[in-house]
């Protein structure tokens, strides 16, 4: 091993969050670049916060509210929007994770790709990915 | 030419991703490293001791030399 590097993971891209919500099977909306839809409370109120990616409430949970991604403009990336309830809803919480293990895999994957080199994904039973890039240079 | 493999962990919770470049000496395994740049925000990084070790210099025809066999006595 030459070298070491560990990353957190972080929205920079509408094309790879969009590749992780469709690989995590979810039903999702997305809006136009530029524009973003108001997200829903669980009592069907309107909330102020808005977002580029809308997974509604009615595929998380009965009593949970909308879950968004927000394109931040000073951090330049998007950052999540989840209530305090769904926060710590199970079913929330493992939406959330999935979203974010198979961005980390598009994002890498994509680089890879565009390289030539070859890879291999192994699903690991604790819920990792591990991934396995070769190639020459 | 060098082989190499990058390994990738992604963490359960999606939180994390680590990479570790194995088969390249010196400072082109970088190169591979950089592969992950694209996920998020480096959180660590560091050399091994093979980050120092020399890369391996390939002999080609070109500068593989000649040898001129003169006559024996």
């Amino acid at each position: 091993m030459s070298e070491y590097r560990k990353l957190k993971t972080k929205f920079t891209s509408r094309v790879h969050l969009r590749e992780a919500l469709q690989a995590a099977g979810l039903k999702f909306e997305e809006c136009r670049p530029g524009h973003e839809e108001h997200l829903y409370g669980y009592h069907g109120d309107v909330r102020p916060e808005t977002a580029t990616f809308i997974v509604r409430r009615s595929e998380i949970g009965r009593a949970s509210n909308d879950l968004g991604w927000h394109w931040d403009t000073a951090q330049r990336c998007f950052v999540e929007i989840v209530s305090d309830y769904d926060r710590s809803y199970s079913g929330c919480t493992r939406i959330r994770q999935a979203v974010k293990r198979e961005y980390a895999y598009a994002a890498t994957a994509a680089q890879a790709r565009a390289k030539g080199y070859r890879t291999s994904r192994v699903d690991l039973p604790d819920g990792s990915i591990q991934v396995m890039v070769t190639g020459r240079i | 030419m060098q082989d190499f493999v990058l390994v990738i962990e992604i963490s359960a919770d999606g939180e994390t991703v680590s990479g570790e470049v194995e088969g390249i000496h010196g400072k082109r395994c970088s190169d591979i490293s950089a592969l992950l740049d694209q996920v998020g925000q480096e959180v660590e990084h560091r050399h091994t001791a093979d980050w120092d070790k020399p890369e391996p210099v390939q002999i080609g025809a070109s500068n593989a030399g000649s040898v001129k066999l003169g006559k024996g006595r």
